[in-house]
């Protein structure tokens, strides 16, 4: 690349930088500078559509990656929790295309993150069953990202048409990330496991020997964790899909 | 040695380029390409015949779809025939029937299509001016080929900071505001609005008077590069056959044939026919003033 390319690089990289979007983070609880989106990365979140129609998961990876890339300001970007990657998607989508989506306003959905309370008990819990104690907790942008990327390579060789494995996998990798820790009861005492600790192959086969009426009250969690979550993509009953087709134009 | 060259006008350029004439032997490349049936091998012989005989201008593969299609049909008019003899199918009687269409009337009709100038291009500003894009008519006669790479195409003129960076275009693209997205978007809404309601064909069918057959200009269907298989589609065998004729019959040398157009070989059969016709004529006029003829 010659001196002349690079030079207009950066230009372009200060541009992007200068046109700018403050977004607000909730779990910050703060806004936090952002680069708009450039046409490389919105290609990309179009091309994720094709790449898996049935999970999302090339999205959610992408997006991820934006959310490190574009931020001006420093952020830890794996502490995040999924709110905020609505918060940041929402916001780039509407100061960068357009600021209706589907007849939503999205600046009003962004004064309505700015103003929705985060209630800690929403993002932990413990679930104590048969002597098993579960503790539980909102996934990180990090954490989230790890086992999707566990997820796509395992489903990879899995056929399109085997929707049944597809379900079933994305079913144990999706509770994986809402286990912070395990803790048994054993003839010595108590033996504690922390999920951050092991590998995502550990964390599956864990998981997979819980008991069903633990993986109850984890689903009861996540389930509530979800319609929390879905406040901060719902504007007057009216809920916006964040993927892919969310940055169509 | 100057090459011989004619000349068209392109609307889409406001300014009239020469062509250099098709040979022969890149016409027979050419039916080879298009019986095989690739329609994307088919485009990339068409970019490359124009880059080559319109080589006076270098930025000829950035030219519009529809200044393409012109020099295109300009060429099939010149150097091959100005005719194109088709068989329609009746929409309503599906019956089949013949008909001739006048290439000059389809290029008249694309050079004078009076289209509003956003059509042609339209200019987009950013960030108070730091950024300026100037988006025109797609270059490339098919858009489905290339899904979001159609995207650059548009692309005309890209000024940053008041310098012209168009020529870093390719490596500069993906680094642009994605904003720019939405505005293509209009711009190729615009244009299509537009250009739905041209037609390359309109016969009428003579079997249902209120019937017609017809060829779009829909640069997102397959309906220009079909166009175009349509107008330069031969019998590939045949070209073989006159190949042998023409070395054989008419001792024409192979260097001859490769190096002229096929509406050339035209004459020179042409010309061979009227030699035998008279022949023929002399031959029988010559029995008839024998009188020992019996």
């Amino acid at each position: 690349m010659s001196e002349n390319v690079t030079d207009i690089l950066k230009q372009l990289e200060k541009l992007n930088e200068a046109s700018g979007v403050n977004v607000y983070i909730p779990s910050l609880k703060k806004a936090v500078r952002f680069k708009n989106l450039n046409l490389k990365q919105q290609k990309d979140l179009l091309k994720s559509s094709i790449d898996d129609t049935l999970t999302r998961l090339s999205f959610t990876t992408k997006f991820f990656s934006i959310i490190k890339e574009n931020a001006i300001d420093y952020i830890d970007a794996s502490k995040l929790l999924i709110i905020d990657r609505l918060s940041i998607a929402i916001a780039l989508r509407s100061a960068g295309l357009s600021s209706v989506y589907n007849s939503i306003n999205l600046n009003d959905l962004i004064t309505q993150i700015q103003s929705t309370a985060i209630d800690s008990t929403i993002l932990k819990s413990t679930t104590d069953t048969q002597g098993l104690t579960v503790n539980l907790e909102a996934p990180t942008l990090g954490t989230d990202n790890d086992i999707n990327l566990a997820t796509i390579a395992k489903l990879k060789n899995v056929s399109d048409r085997d929707v049944k494995t597809q379900i079933g996998e994305l079913f144990v990798h999706e509770i994986v990330k809402f286990i912070h820790s395990v803790t048994f009861k054993t003839d010595d005492g108590e033996q504690n496991v922390v999920f951050a600790n092991l590998s995502t192959d550990n964390k599956i086969a864990i998981t997979e020997k819980l008991p069903s009426t633990a993986t109850n009250k984890i689903l009861d969690f996540i389930k509530t964790y979800r319609v929390f979550e879905n406040k901060f993509s719902t504007l007057n009953d009216v809920s916006v899909e964040v993927d892919s087709s969310f940055f169509s134009v | 040695m100057r090459q011989f060259v004619y000349t068209v006008y392109l609307p889409g350029q406001k300014k009239t380029v020469q062509i250099k004439e098709l040979q022969f032997s890149r016409y027979k490349h050419l039916v080879k390409s298009i019986t095989n049936d690739n329609d994307n091998v088919i485009i990339d012989f068409f970019d490359s015949l124009l880059a080559d005989l319109c080589s006076v201008d270098n930025d000829v593969k950035t030219y519009s779809f529809l200044d393409k299609l012109i020099i295109l049909l300009t060429i099939r008019l010149v150097c091959i025939s100005p005719e194109l003899e088709l068989t329609g199918t009746c929409p309503e009687t599906k019956n089949n029937f013949n008909f001739t269409v006048k290439l000059t009337d389809i290029i008249d009709k694309l050079q004078t299509l009076q289209l509003p100038d956003e059509v042609y291009g339209t200019t987009k500003t950013f960030n108070n001016g730091d950024l300026v894009i100037e988006l025109g008519m797609p270059s490339i006669l098919q858009m489905s080929t290339v899904e979001l790479g159609m995207l650059n195409t548009v692309f005309k003129k890209i000024i940053l900071n008041g310098t012209d960076v168009t020529k870093t275009r390719e490596q500069i693209i993906d680094h642009l505001p994605a904003v720019v997205l939405r505005d293509i978007k209009n711009y190729l809404t615009t244009f299509n609005e537009y250009m739905s309601g041209i037609k390359l064909l309109d016969i009428r069918s003579p079997f249902a008077s209120n019937k017609t057959v017809e060829m779009p200009l829909n640069l997102f269907s397959n309906s220009i590069i079909d166009f175009l298989k349509i107008c330069f589609r031969r019998n590939l065998l045949s070209l073989y056959e006159l190949e042998y004729f023409l070395i054989n019959r008419l001792n024409l040398s192979y260097e001859l044939i490769r190096e002229v157009t096929p509406a050339e070989l035209n004459i020179y059969i042409n010309l061979f026919k009227e030699e035998k016709r008279e022949e023929e004529k002399a031959r029988k006029s010559s029995k008839t003033l024998n009188p020992l003829q019996p």
